[in-house]
């Protein structure tokens, strides 16, 4: 799935997890994918196998083989006391000059004033000379930046990853009929048969006259599955990229320390207080995000059959492959109205507790199936980023409550929305 | 005249006690982290009796800057790597006519005396990983060294004027240098 919450992470965005330089929002998903992810697990291990070696080399290399200073550490305290009587002395004379000052200079003042100047001249010299470093200067308000000719750019292609060989099945003879929308729909609901089109990274496509079904890091039973079911079916080619095969355990929770932003952390802190601490409020966004991914996962599902099988395809589809597809948007359609309610009620529990859910209605879905499921998709990758402003923490200090609300708007209309679908088009 | 006095008097025990825990502060700071900002200022290029004063300098203007409270120090170590730096560089400067310090790690760190209990293939393991790490770029080697010393993102791009962006782009690209070593 090229473009739903299975994006793999790149190598900068896995360093600055491991570093915990990751908004909370970023760290949550991040969190998540790894924990489902074993390519990027495998990556992360070997970052982190890569930053033990720079602290090795800290300890065993640089600590050790650069020489010694070449004199014993002075005495801090000797010099910072040293310090604070210069001090003292400075602001004797300026309590002075405060005195003498205001009022017009009288001949006596001013002999005062010469004799006290030089008194305090003399002082200060005994104590220069006493000392063996020279004074100070004063601390510098901001660092002199060393400049960077142009910043790095950021667009450097990410490395590639070693991919294992692929692996190919199905007969090798050359194809005698060309596959069709049929076969290609045929083998969606089989995909959703395994429950392998929600979060499965599985491709399906038309390639040569051939169904060609491709997967990096699919779970070995749903490949397992499809192999048996499809491996000689006419027409069908699979392609299956063997993970990786050294696999770390999930990141532990709490490895990484980002500092959250104000609004953040207050937003935690209510729900700490609501559900009774740090991990509660962690476990209950958690599965927030749970319920978020798998309706985007159906919503992901019904718009790759709406760009797989438009309305011309669709057209010719046989009565009994036109009934298949319309069972796959209702699974889907129920699906995602399902999880849309139940998302927006625990929304609205966790952040709006006794708010009543939006009643009004909004205008329709689109004309065709295929247009209503792109703007699904569309309206809830909105609320998703509208979640996402949120726990970064974008509200402003007038209207601090600002991004919930909007998103709580946002999830009751993708309820409406995903309800007119269901009614629609789906039963 | 009397209760004058006396608050007075309470406001310099206040004070005194107030400028003694201070120092005290400092004083553990500097003994905690002295041998860490010398080291930094020898990759520098500055020479040990150079690091070692511009070190000690560091940790006075650390106090002066707590002293008078200009300026909010809410980060003491990333205050202290950063001028750090930044008086290194001034230093070098002021002698650029002289070649920058070279401490010779790898010489030294073939010296079985240095290092009796690294075996010879560890040895070797570690010439290597330092000759990576010479490798890199300035600005990947210094965003290595500070994060090394545990500063963040921001704390790293303070010290070097750069962006946090940047510092994590400049380590990505070192960890995936020195990635290819440990691969090897």
């Amino acid at each position: 799935m090229p473009d739903g919450p299975l994006l793999h992470p790149d190598e900068g965005e896995l360093l600055r997890y491991a570093d915990g330089e990751l908004s909370f929002w970023r760290r949550l998903r991040l969190r998540r994918h790894l924990a489902a992810c074993w390519q990027c697990r495998a990556a992360l291990a070997e970052l982190e196998r890569t930053i033990g070696e720079c602290v090795r080399y800290r300890r065993q290399v640089l600590a050790r083989c650069v020489p010694e200073p070449p004199e014993p550490w002075f005495d801090l305290r000797r010099r910072i006391e040293q310090w604070e009587a210069e001090r003292a002395e400075v602001s004797l004379a300026r309590r002075l000059w405060v005195r003498l000052a205001p009022g017009a200079l009288t001949p006596q003042r001013l002999a005062v004033a010469v004799v006290l100047a030089a008194l305090v001249w003399a002082q200060a010299t005994l104590i220069l000379r006493n000392r063996e470093a020279p004074r100070p200067a004063p601390v510098e308000a901001a660092p002199a930046p060393a400049p960077l000719a142009s910043p790095p750019p950021r667009a450097e292609p990410p490395p590639a990853s070693p991919r294992p060989k692929a692996t190919v099945a199905g007969p090798s003879a050359a194809p005698v009929e060309m596959a069709t929308a049929g076969d290609e729909l045929r083998v969606f609901a089989l995909l959703r048969r395994l429950g392998a089109d929600l979060g499965e990274p599985v491709e399906v496509s038309r390639q040569g006259g051939r169904v060609v079904v491709a997967g990096t890091g699919v779970s070995p039973e749903v490949e397992r599955r499809l192999t048996a079911e499809l491996g000689t079916a006419p027409r069908i080619t699979l392609r299956f990229a063997a993970p990786a095969s050294e696999v770390p355990p999930p990141a532990a929770r709490g490895v990484v320390t980002a500092e959250l932003r104000p609004e953040t952390a207050r937003l935690l802190a209510g729900l700490e207080q609501q559900l009774g601490g740090r991990a509660n409020a962690e476990q209950a966004l958690g599965e927030l995000l749970e319920a978020n991914d798998t309706l985007l996962a159906h919503l992901h599902a019904l718009r790759r059959l709406a760009e797989r099988f438009p309305p011309e395809v669709e057209a010719q589809l046989a009565v009994s492959e036109r009934r298949l597809l319309a069972g796959l948007l209702a699974e889907h359609g129920a699906g995602a109205a399902a999880l849309a309610a139940s998302l927006e009620a625990r929304a609205r529990t966790l952040f709006a507790p006794g708010s009543l859910a939006a009643v009004e209605s909004f205008p329709g879905v689109g004309v065709s199936w295929q247009e209503a499921a792109a703007e699904l998709l569309r309206l809830a990758r909105g609320a998703e980023s509208r979640l996402a402003t949120m726990l970064e923490g974008a509200a402003t200090e007038e209207s601090p409550g600002a991004p919930v609300r909007e998103w709580l708007a946002e999830l009751a209309r993708l309820r409406v929305e995903t309800e007119a679908f269901r009614r629609r088009f789906a039963e | 005249m009397l209760s004058d006095a006396l608050e007075d008097g309470y406001l310099h025990v206040a004070q005194r006690r107030s400028e003694s825990a201070l120092q005290e502060r400092v004083e553990r700071l500097f003994v905690e982290l002295r041998s860490d900002v010398y080291r930094y200022l020898l990759s520098l290029g500055l020479y040990p009796p150079q690091a070692q004063e511009a070190t000690q300098e560091v940790f006075l203007r650390l106090y002066i800057a707590l002293r008078e409270g200009k300026e909010t120090i809410r980060n003491p170590k990333a205050w202290i790597f950063r001028v750090a730096h930044n008086y290194g560089l001034k230093v070098r400067a002021r002698t650029a006519w002289e070649q920058p310090y070279d401490p010779e790690v790898a010489a030294r760190l073939a010296d079985p005396e240095i290092t009796p209990e690294m075996s010879l293939l560890e040895r070797e393991r570690a010439r290597r990983f330092h000759q990576a790490v010479e490798n890199l770029s300035v600005q990947q080697r210094r965003c290595l060294l500070l994060r090394l010393e545990g500063l963040r993102y921001p704390e790293i791009g303070a010290a070097l004027g750069i962006s946090a962006s940047a510092v994590g782009e400049f380590l990505r690209r070192a960890i995936a240098r020195l990635r290819s070593l440990t691969d090897a």
